[in-house]
Order: C-alpha cells, then sequence, then structure tokens
C-alpha cells in the first residue's frame, strides 16, 4: 500500500515536471529545427534563426524593450525605497493606510490598468505621448508596488537593534542610513528591482494598449508577428529574450554580491 | 494583499524626519496619483458616458448586461479560471510536498525546474503550447504519423488550450504558496501520527491535507486571480473562438473603440477580482480570529 | 564635580500610560560593576534604554558625568551598548565591526587600528579580525560585541543580559572574563541581568529591581545576607519564607510566632511587632545530633524528613516539623555520613543572626 502510494507520488512529481519543461524544451528545440516547419523534434540541427534576430524587425524592439525596462526598474528603484523608508523606517503617522495606497494597484488587473490609462490618455488629448513615455508610466505603475513592497518587507525584517548599535557607537543618522540601512535592505531591494525589469521587460497587458504602430516593444512584436506565423524564428526571438533575461539576473546577483557573505560562513 | 509589519528601528522621532518622511514619500504619491488613481477614475466615469457625446447614461451597463456576449465572456472567465485554479492546486501539491519536506540533493534541482519557467515570459511558454497543441502541432503530428487518428484532434484554440497555457503560466505560484504552507507544519506531527499507526495515506489525510488547508485557499485565489486577469495567453491559445473577458476588452478598445463598453467591461473583470480577494480576505480574517479563540480558551 | 558616572534622578518611564519604570532613584560610581538585576518586566531594560538615549524619561533627569542627557540622542552620549543577541553588522568583518565607532567619529586610520587591534586583544580574539560575523561561534560573537562596545573608549558600558544566549559553561567563563576586563579598562558597568548568580559573581554592587522600583542595593553578599524584602529573599538565592504571625520585640531578641503552629523562633534583627515574615536561608540550618545541644539561644526544631533530592555537591532534604510548615534544608555531600534517611526524625539548629526578618 505505502509501496503504491509512494509510486505514485514520484510519478507525479515526474509528470509536473514534464508538463513544466515541456513546452520550453520544444521551444529550444524548434528554434534550432533547420526546416521552416516546427511541427517535429529536429534531427538535425542549425543556428541560422538567431542569426535573423538582428535584423532590425527585431532588433529595434529589443533595444526598445531594453530601454523601457531600464528606465522603469531605476525610477521604480528609486520610487520604492523612498517610500518604503518613510512609511516603515519613519513611521510617518497613517502609514498603514499609505502602504494600503502604495499598494493599491496590485489588486487591479493589467489589462484593467490598460485600458484606464489609455483612456485617460485620450480623455485628457494626451494620445501623443503613446510610445515611449506611456509605456514608461504605465509600467511604473506595475513594478513600483512590488519594489516597495520588497523594499518595506526588508526594512521591516531590518532588525532593529542593528540601527541601535550604530546609534550607540556614535553614528548619525546619515551615518547610520549610509553604513547600515542602506547595505542590509540591499540584497532585497535589488531583487525587487530586478523583477521590475523582468515585468517590464516581458509586459504584454498595458504596453499592448501603449505601444505606437511600428515602434513595439518585443513581446508585443512577437504576439503580432505569431498571428501569422508559428516559424522557428520565433523560438529563436524567445530563446534569445529568455537568455537575455537569465544574464540580467546573473548579474544583479553579482552586484549585490555581499550576500553570498551573509549567508555562507566565509573565511 | 499581504501586510508588512511596521515594526521598525527606532528613530529619534522629530519634526524634521515627519517631514522629510512626507517629502520622500511626495514622488511616488505623485506617479500613482496621475498615472494610477485619476485613470481608474476616469474609467469609471466613461463607463457612464456615451463614448460619441460624453453625455451620462446608464446604455452601457444595459448593454452588458443584455447583449448575451458580454455575459457569455464573463461565464467562459469565470469557468476558465476556476478550472485553473483546481488544475494549479492538484499539479502543484506533490511538488510543494516535496519541496517542503525533502533533504535530498535533487530539491535545487526540482525547485529550479518548478520555478525558472516563471523567468521565460509568458510569450515564450504560450508559443511553446501553439506549437504542441496547434492543429499541425506536436501532438497531432505525432498521433497522426502513427496512424491512430485520421483528422486532427481540436487542442487548440478552445477553452483546453486556455486551460493548459495558463495552468502552466500560474503553476510555480501556487507551488510556491502551497510549499510555504506545507512547510509550517510541524514534521513532528507527521511522525506522531506513523508512531501512533497511521499508514501514510492516513498521515496525508487526516494531519497533512487538513493543515496545508489555508495553502490551498491562497493557491486557488493567487490561480484564479492571475488566470482571470491574463491576457496574451487567451489571446494566443483562445484566438477568436474562445474569447474572454480580457480579449473582449482589448478588442472594444483598439477594434470598436468603444471606450464606455470597454470601461464596463473592465469594471465586470474588475470587481470579480475584488470579490476574489474579498472571499481571501474573509476567510484569512475568519481563521486567525478563530485561533485567537482557541488560545483564549486555554489560557 | 561628582565622582558619579550616571544619576537617575527620579525617573519615571510610562509606555502608553502604563508605568513601567516609577521615581527610580539611582548613583552609578566611577569605575564599579553594578548590576541591575531583576525578573522579566520590572523595567530593567527600559532602564537601560533610558540611560542610553532610546527611550526618553516621562519624568525625571538622566545625568552622565552631572551632565543632564535627556536633549542629547544616543549617538552623542559616549556610551557603549552590549546587546543579548550581540547585534553585530552581518555585512562587515569582525575589524569592521570594531572599527565602526571610531570611524563614525572620523578617528584617523592608523588610529582606528591600533584601537581594534587592543580592543580585539582585550577580549583574546586577535586573528579573527577578517571574519564575517556569520563564521564565528557563539562566544566569539559575544567577545566582538564587546570589543565593538568598548573600542570607542565610552565613558560607561552597558550590557543587556549579554551573556543569556550562551551555554551554561561558556557563561561561567565569560562571568570572570568580563569581570577582569572591566578592572583592565577601569570602566564602569552597568549591567542588566535576570540571573542572579551572574550577578553575584562579577557586581561590586548589585540593584534589585522589582515592579519598577528598586527593591533593594548594596554589596552582593550583604544582598545574599540580609534581604530587605520578601521579594528580594525569595528572587536571590534559595531561601526558606515563612509567614509571620506575632512578633514580640524583647530586649535583645525578637520571637516571630510562626503560622500553622506554635513555632517561636528568635531572631537578632531588630524588628518592631509589625513584621509580617522572616527568612531563613537553607544552608544555614544545621542539622543537630541528638546529643548535640547545639549553642546557647540557638532555635532548636524537630522534624521528619520527607523528601530528599540529590544535587550534586549538596543533598537537599524537605523537613516537616510541624503539621504544613516544612523547611528545605542544604547539607553538603562531602558529610554523606550527616544526610538521614527518608521519614527519619532529625533535629535542625537555626542561629538566630540566621533568621532575617523582612518587610513585605
Amino acid at each position: 500500500m505505502n509501496r503504491v502510494l509512494t509510486c505514485a507520488f514520484w510519478l507525479a512529481i515526474a509528470l509536473v515536471l514534464t508538463f513544466i519543461t515541456l513546452p520550453l524544451a520544444v521551444v529550444v528545440a524548434a528554434s534550432l529545427s533547420p526546416s521552416s516547419a516546427v511541427t517535429f523534434l529536429p534531427w538535425e540541427w542549425t543556428f541560422d534563426w538567431y542569426g535573423d534576430l538582428l535584423a532590425d524587425r527585431w532588433l529595434q524592439p529589443f533595444l526598445l524593450s531594453v530601454k523601457i525596462a531600464t528606465v522603469v526598474a531605476g525610477i521604480s528603484g528609486v520610487l520604492g525605497v523612498l517610500a518604503a523608508y518613510a512609511v516603515v523606517y519613519e513611521r510617518i503617522p497613517g502609514s498603514t493606510a499609505i502602504m494600503a495606497g502604495l499598494l493599491s494597484p496590485l489588486s487591479v488587473p493589467q489589462i484593467v490598468k490598460g485600458v484606464a490609462i489609455v483612456l485617460f490618455l485620450s480623455i485628457i488629448g494626451l494620445q501623443g505621448v503613446l510610445g515611449t513615455p506611456a509605456l514608461i508610466a504605465a509600467h511604473v505603475v506595475l513594478a513600483l508596488p512590488f519594489v516597495t513592497r520588497m523594499a518595506a518587507t526588508s526594512l521591516a525584517n531590518f532588525d532593529g537593534n542593528l540601527d541601535r548599535a550604530a546609534q550607540s557607537l556614535g553614528a548619525t543618522k546619515r551615518q547610520r542610513l549610509q553604513h547600515i540601512v542602506l547595505p542590509m535592505i540591499k540584497p532585497g531591494v535589488l531583487s525587487g528591482v530586478t523583477f521590475a525589469f523582468i515585468i517590464s521587460f516581458n509586459n504584454i497587458p498595458l504596453s499592448v494598449f501603449l505601444v505606437r504602430p511600428g515602434d513595439t516593444t518585443l513581446p508585443i512584436a512577437v504576439i503580432n508577428y505569431l498571428e501569422y506565423s508559428l516559424d522557428p524564428v520565433m523560438a529563436a526571438v524567445n530563446v534569445a529574450s529568455m537568455i537575455f533575461i537569465l544574464a540580467v539576473i546573473f548579474l544583479f546577483e553579482k552586484i549585490g554580491g555581499f550576500s553570498a557573505q551573509l549567508h555562507g560562513g566565509s573565511k | 494583499m499581504s501586510t508588512i509589519a511596521l515594526a521598525a528601528p527606532a528613530a529619534m522621532p522629530g519634526a524634521p524626519a515627519r517631514t522629510s518622511g512626507y517629502l520622500v514619500l511626495a514622488p511616488s504619491c505623485l506617479v500613482l496619483t496621475i498615472f494610477f488613481a485619476l485613470p481608474m477614475g476616469t474609467m469609471i466615469g466613461m463607463s457612464f458616458m456615451d463614448a460619441q457625446t460624453l453625455s451620462p447614461t446608464l446604455f452601457n451597463y444595459q448593454r452588458f448586461f443584455s447583449d448575451g456576449l458580454s455575459l457569455a465572456g464573463l461565464y467562459r472567465t469565470a469557468v476558465m479560471s476556476i478550472l485553473v485554479a483546481v488544475c494549479v492546486t492538484v499539479l502543484g501539491y506533490p511538488v510543494a510536498y516535496y519541496l517542503a519536506r525533502s533533504r535530498s540533493r535533487w530539491r535545487a534541482l526540482v525547485f529550479a525546474l518548478a520555478l525558472a519557467p516563471e523567468l521565460a515570459g509568458v510569450v515564450l511558454r504560450t508559443y511553446g503550447w501553439l506549437i504542441i497543441l496547434e492543429d499541425r502541432g506536436f501532438i497531432n503530428d505525432m498521433l497522426t504519423h502513427l496512424g491512430v487518428i485520421a483528422s486532427p484532434l481540436p487542442l487548440s484554440k478552445n477553452l483546453f488550450a486556455v486551460v493548459v497555457g495558463l495552468t502552466h503560466v500560474v503553476l510555480p505560484f501556487g507551488i510556491l504558496s502551497l510549499t510555504t504552507s506545507i512547510q509550517g507544519i510541524d514534521p513532528n506531527l507527521e511522525r506522531a501520527a506513523q508512531m501512533l499507526g497511521a499508514s501514510r495515506l492516513a498521515v496525508v489525510r487526516h494531519i497533512i491535507l487538513p493543515l496545508s488547508v489555508p495553502g490551498i485557499v491562497s493557491s486557488l485565489l493567487i490561480a484564479f486571480t492571475m488566470a482571470a486577469s491574463a491576457y496574451a495567453t487567451p489571446a494566443l491559445l483562445g484566438g477568436a473562438r474562445f474569447k474572454v473577458l480580457a480579449t473582449m476588452i482589448y478588442e472594444q478598445v483598439l477594434f470598436y473603440i468603444d471606450w464606455g463598453f470597454a470601461a464596463v467591461m473592465a469594471i465586470a473583470l474588475l470587481i470579480m477580482m475584488l470579490m476574489i480577494s474579498f472571499l481571501g480576505i474573509r476567510y484569512e480574517a475568519r481563521r486567525s480570529s478563530r485561533r485567537s479563540n482557541r488560545e483564549g480558551g486555554a489560557s | 564635580m561628582n565622582s558619579f558616572d550616571i544619576e537617575l534622578v527620579s525617573v519615571s518611564k510610562s509606555f502608553a500610560g502604563i508605568p513601567v519604570v516609577q521615581d527610580l532613584n539611582l548613583q552609578i560610581p566611577r569605575g564599579e560593576f553594578v548590576s541591575i538585576l531583576g525578573p522579566s518586566g520590572c523595567g530593567k531594560t527600559t532602564t537601560l534604554n533610558m540611560i542610553a538615549g532610546f527611550n526618553t524619561p516621562s519624568a525625571g533627569d538622566v545625568r552622565v558625568r552631572g551632565k543632564s542627557q535627556n536633549r542629547i540622542p544616543p549617538e552623542r552620549r559616549n556610551l557603549g551598548l552590549v546587546f543579548q543577541n550581540y547585534a553585530l553588522f552581518p555585512h562587515m568583518t569582525v575589524i569592521e565591526n570594531v572599527g565602526f565607532g571610531l570611524r563614525m567619529r572620523g578617528t584617523p586610520k592608523a588610529e582606528i587600528g591600533q584601537a581594534v587591534d587592543a580592543a580585539l586583544r582585550s577580549v583574546r580574539l586577535d586573528g579573527f579580525g577578517s571574519r564575517y560575523p556569520k563564521a564565528l561561534s557563539g562566544g566569539q560573537q559575544q567577545r566582538v560585541a564587546l570589543a565593538r562596545a568598548i573600542a570607542p573608549r565610552p565613558s560607561v558600558l552597558l550590557l543587556d543580559e549579554p551573556l543569556s544566549n550562551l551555554d551554561l559553561k561558556l557563561r561561567e567563563a565569560m562571568r570572570i572574563e568580563l569581570k577582569e576586563i572591566q578592572e583592565q579598562l577601569d570602566m564602569t558597568f552597568v549591567y542588566v541581568t535576570h540571573d542572579q548568580e551572574e550577578a553575584m559573581a562579577m557586581s561590586d554592587r548589585i540593584v534589585v529591581m522589582w515592579q519598577g522600583a528598586i527593591a533593594q542595593q548594596g554589596e552582593p553578599a550583604s544582598i545574599y545576607r540580609n534581604p530587605a524584602t520578601r521579594f528580594v529573599a525569595d528572587f536571590v538565592g534559595r531561601s526558606n519564607i515563612l509567614s509571620v504571625r506575632r512578633s514580640i520585640p524583647g530586649p535583645t531578641v525578637l520571637e516571630l510566632c510562626i503560622d500553622g503552629t506554635q513555632i517561636v523562633l528568635r531572631s537578632d534583627c531588630a524588628g518592631n511587632s509589625a513584621v509580617q515574615s522572616c527568612c531563613i536561608r537553607p544552608e544555614s540550618i544545621a542539622l543537630l545530633n541528638g546529643s548535640d545541644a547545639g549553642a546557647g539561644g540557638q532555635n532548636r526544631l524537630d522534624g521528619v524528613v520527607r523528601r530528599i533530592v540529590n544535587l550534586g555537591a549538596h543533598v537537599e532534604l524537605l523537613v516537616e516539623v510541624a503539621n504544613g510548615l516544612s523547611l528545605t534544608v542544604l547539607v553538603p555531600s562531602s558529610r554523606s555520613s550527616l544526610v538521614p534517611e527518608l521519614a527519619s526524625t532529625v533535629t535542625l539548629g537555626i542561629d538566630p543572626q540566621d533568621v532575617q526578618v523582612l518587610s513585605d
């Protein structure tokens, strides 16, 4: 009885993991497929499709996405840390209500936020800002609550005794913020900023309303193309953008590298 | 929504700190007011207006409830989201249990496999499912080659495809919330039950499942809300044949340019989401009040 | 210029209207090792935080070397503080941690280096400087915390239960070491603890706190020998506390009638008829042989041994001397011949000077 159950358990896990990895594996396989039909596992493979990525058709949207995601990550990082600092560290009056307000966009679906922003811009006659400025603003609205929440959590988990210890050693508030508080919340803030970059880079539901025709972000370019064709260049685009995201995460992990010292007892 | 404990280091409170506190808060408030609060207000206002003349009307709401298509879209959205929620929780549970309890060196690999796809973005994964489920896709191709079927199975552009795609998108979040919940269960409870003669199955049924109900509830809620608000996956895997609220809103805005009606649909979706969140909050509140009663009774 | 490093003048503190410290007056002379001892919730940590500046008194004045500190923030009080959980900065090496205080004051690099070396040497941690706190044992972290606090040469070092996270052996070793370091530095230490043994072992003076006020203060030996109140007698050391029904003041001795029976105990303490209770330390009760008449004037009580508990160095007896009245007696194990058997009858001798009357 127990044996059957154990087998069923392992089988279930294997099946679920297969389910999770299958589409990824299929896309990677398709990107290496030599034929333009991506219907079967390739028995021979080629990198030709990746060569097509340098065409303007894919390069321009990619660069736009990178530009927007970078600006969005920067803005939400700074604003989120400041807001979390005011609410959690300074404990300004009404902080619970303020926090609820700062996080309220999280409970509104992206597509609804997208509609609201495009309607608002049209009503006040600012269709002209559609494109990069509107995309940045909308993505900040999307990313800021996440960054604020992560920074606030880091600050709330921050051991107040460290701050007091620094104070008893004569550190002024400025010195404490610089030497103790910021370094301690850095990992949380960096993961928030990384997250902001990724959700901006991959975003569809907001961008779909706000891009200007002919000047789109990468995910929008991809779904527009997918309406017509499933050919392997799509697979190559997707794989390349995933590799790019992994590189970004790796980079941020390197920047926040001191976390290694916090968690592994280095000598 | 999660709340953040405001236990904070004791800064010396003083007037200058207060002022600077509000000052550093200002940019965030400004951005969220201009690009979130005002647009939301505008959208709600638009729902009560005629798109052409901008005169007040309830017509958009009447249309939503009477044209049949909109309510059908709402119904499809709800059914799809419930199916996704159930699939995510059922599929995620064994993996979550393994992740919460295992100390083997394979754990890290399983963890990475379970969560890494989240980094790949929705498009890549949806594209993968398109390749697999298309009429001339992986599965149909293989089955035709093997002679099992003569004509392709209808695997894409329907409810099935959308549920598969969304389950895949949402699964990592379900696994995370279930893992956290199961990790919170003292492993000694399982050992104690075993020592009292319970079989593995009995341990799962009488100890783990009841104690992980909060995790199951939060997994269901997260999956439902994520599925109901998803856009790209239903758009690509459901296509014109399986429309949900999110894709219908998009059509209203960009093809029919009927802003008032789009606003009503968006509000319908928002209300559905808020109702689900409210259920979650009520459940959480009931649970914590029950817990405090129990503790109060014991002392 | 007075010689007190720290003075608390009628200091009170309440949180949300609930008084935690009430009208506290305390003077701590320069160079002393003073322990503030009390159970949790007695207000000792609040008192320490008021000295450090993390809590502002609701009323009264905190003075450091004669100067009122009420408007001075913690970072400008030049006091050192050692935390219970050490509060070492996890992102800094040992050297960076210990040098932090001097760095914040803008001390030149070379000087910081020397001070850090000296501080690490005084806690015997030289050679660990480049490690991170996570790579140190609990005892080593504790020493780093101490070195960090003393490196800027504060006028007073405050210690908030710094040993309570260590295991017993290490804790006992650190007691001696802390006292040595304090003498070496000739620095005033204010040590907050709930562990009376710890306070006894290190302090020049003990301040026992209860319910937000000072219950008694004095040298460790005198607090142990002459507890002033029922609370102190109970909290510091082990004791038999007996309720007194009636007391008859005599010319040299006080006769106490103990509750429950008509036992009369004589005490050397001056006292009055309002005495409510008295205390007898278990180790001051002697077991008398039948033939042993005992010294003149000694209290003699007969009783039956009801329980024997072996504590290693000592054997603890519970002797029922009358219906409902039992005394705990401590006998050294080395004199095992003296240890009676269970249910045997024994005679207890109690010197009147060991019967301490208490006020409540």
